[in-house]
């Protein structure tokens, strides 16, 4: 079931020979024919596969290959389409090799957007031309030969416009895309996805939406029924607490708010946390991953550009706690976390237990103030050496400045340090929750 | 203005070199003419395509005060010199380091006959090597010109059995980036 390859340019097509994946250290490459000639589209190729610009690495989860192509392709992006195919059926195992007797042929041209777009390029007429020769050995040799496209440039190679051109249509099917989803479906390769890299937590985002929607829906209808009532119960006081970010001093509002006489007050107050809790992003939106980085025995600690490994969880259905790690051979510790709730303020802290002991907290961050878009965030620590430790690693989620939840929570959490920690945490979770703050976290043990 | 700097440059590194070799001249009582001028030897250092003659290599291999006179221009022009190794084995390296700078071996998985070198700084700076050179013990030179780096990185693909990447495993072999 094996697919040659080959890419459109205008000095005629470049069959796709092998992709190797290669060292993740090193940049990705496209060379001439097996040679150690690097071609000028190499750097383009890197950033087309390595993320955050890339798409290879995204859905095929691997940082760095190479390429080896038959005739050189010497500039444009046009060479995007035909190298994702190539992958895509390489990650199938349907790549034909050079050489290698192929079921069938692909010739594509075009450009692919971060999203998979796939984006119309020039000069169609010269690569479609200069591949005639080609064209014609392939039908000469039985080999079904299809042509991939934008769909606007598709549109114009009809089959009197390919036969204009000495190609045979009968030979050549024209199938035009809009999206690189169409060229897998169209392949039989499996629909493109982002793997895993990190475990998501279990969420029951059904009932929590669910819920929050009838929070949203009754706080539409309080808000009909008590207008009235509104400028009177404290509304504009909240409001201008919640836009100073003020959630502390929003809580105790509230909370007196519900506690006092005035009916209309208190049904108020609770239309508002519903709202706030509406408000709150979506705990399955944030996945937590701690990786190590660590050195090959009897060797010193790799560099910071160096992979790290993914930590195992305990249970795979749930990522709340990690396989214990050995302090033996450990550089450093990876923290990331995934955030897919979209602008967002994120903040996130390890900390020992039980003595409280901050690994990672970035203080700075937390001063600006600064909304996260959606995407990775890692941050590399370096455990102290041969220190066994149990420690709790978390991500804090809001759409209001999380500043003062978190000035707050640093006081909770050192308040009662002889406390159980872990009684301590639900409580203050809960009450971080209260102030439109969602909290995830993931607990790890570094062993002797 | 670049050309004036280069030029400031070379007659720095030539009065360098003339001092020396004044000096080489006190020292020693007879001592044959040097087959290679200064012009040459500051070529061969200083220009990325610039191959080296069969009379420079003979000279650096048999006349040590030339060699150490190329050895000075060399630390003079050079970005970084990154040192022969003192290794507890003769293993062949694959990697070196030296002010920030550092370079790595890695074998193609495509083909292990060839290997990437990659060259890559761990600072930020504006400075970026042109040339690696790299002389063995016996005083052999062996160069290849740089491409320009991307994201800091240069990288350049080379046959495992060239005479430069066997000179950059070579642990007596010294390594300059200009």
């Amino acid at each position: 079931m094996s697919i040659r390859v080959y890419i459109g340019t205008t000095e005629g097509p470049a069959e796709v020979l092998r992709v190797t994946p290669e060292d993740p250290k090193v940049r990705s490459v496209v060379c001439l024919g097996g040679k150690t000639v690097a071609l000028p589209i190499a750097r383009n190729y890197d950033s087309f596969v390595r993320e955050p610009t890339g798409v290879v690495e995204k859905y095929f989860g691997h940082a760095a290959f190479r390429i080896d192509v038959g005739a050189p392709i010497e500039m444009g992006n046009s060479w995007q389409l035909g190298v994702f195919a190539a992958h895509a059926l390489f990650a199938q195992d349907r790549l034909a090799r050079a050489g290698e007797q192929a079921e069938g042929a692909i010739w594509l041209t075009g450009e692919v957007d971060r999203s998979l777009t796939v984006i119309p390029v020039a000069h169609i007429d010269e690569k479609i031309s200069r591949s005639k020769a080609l064209f014609d050995a392939l039908a000469q040799e039985g080999i079904p030969l299809t042509v991939y496209a934008a769909h606007d440039n598709a549109e114009i190679m009809s089959d009197s416009w390919i036969a204009q051109r000495g190609i045979d249509p009968a030979h050549c099917r024209i199938v035009g895309l809009e999206h690189v989803d169409a060229l897998s479906q169209d392949l039989s390769l499996p629909r493109l996805s982002v793997p895993e890299r990190t475990v998501e937590r279990p969420q029951p985002p059904r009932e929590r939406r669910s819920r929050a929607f009838w929070g949203a829906a009754a706080l539409v209808a309080l808000v009909a029924v008590l207008g009235l009532f509104a400028m009177s119960s404290g509304l504009p006081g909240w409001i201008e607490l919640h836009r100073a970010a003020r959630m502390g001093d929003l809580d105790d509002s509230l909370d007196r708010a519900n506690a006092g006489d005035c009916l209309s007050c208190g049904l108020m107050a609770h239309a508002y946390r519903s709202w706030l809790d509406f408000r709150r992003p979506a705990p399955d939106k944030f996945a937590l991953a701690i990786f190590e980085s660590r050195a090959p025995a009897g060797q010193p600690c790799p560099d910071a550009s160096a992979e790290p490994e993914l930590l195992v969880p305990v249970a795979a259905e749930t990522n709340e706690r990690l396989l214990p790690s050995s302090l033996a051979g450990l550089c450093a510790l990876v923290f990331e976390v995934t955030n897919s709730g979209g602008s967002v303020h994120l903040w996130a802290f390890a900390q020992t237990v039980p003595d409280r002991t901050y690994m990672l907290a970035d203080r700075q961050a937390l001063s600006a103030g600064i909304r996260s878009a959606e995407g990775i965030q890692r941050w590399t620590v370096s455990p102290p050496a041969n220190v066994p430790m149990r420690y709790q690693f978390v991500t804090l989620a809001s759409r209001d400045p999380v500043a003062e939840p978190v000035e707050w929570m640093f006081r909770a959490l050192f308040q009662e340090r002889t406390r159980p920690y872990e009684a301590d945490w639900l409580s203050v979770v809960k009450e971080l929750n209260r102030r439109g703050v969602t909290a995830v976290s993931v607990w790890h043990e570094l062993t002797p | 203005m670049a050309d004036r700097q280069e030029g400031r440059r070379a007659s720095y590194a030539r009065a360098i070199f003339e001092s020396v070799s004044a000096l080489d001249d006190l020292e020693t009582e007879t001592r044959a003419a040097s087959p290679v001028g200064f012009a040459e030897m500051y070529r061969i250092a200083t220009d990325p395509h610039y191959a080296p003659s069969p009379t420079f290599q003979s000279a650096l291999e048999s006349d040590d005060a030339f060699r150490r006179n190329f050895q000075q221009l060399l630390d003079k022009v050079s970005l970084t010199r990154l040192p022969a190794v003192a290794a507890a084995s003769s293993a062949p390296l694959d990697h070196r380091e030296a002010d920030g700078w550092r370079v790595d071996l890695r074998a193609s998985a495509a083909d292990p006959a060839q290997v990437y070198v990659i060259i890559e700084r761990s600072d930020s700076t504006t400075e970026t090597p042109a040339t690696i050179m790299a002389e063995t013990a016996s005083g052999s030179l062996e160069k290849v010109p740089l491409p320009a780096p991307d994201g800091g990185v240069i990288q350049i693909l080379l046959e495992a059995d060239a005479a430069i990447v066997t000179a950059l495993r070579d642990v007596d072999a010294v390594v300059y980036l200009r």
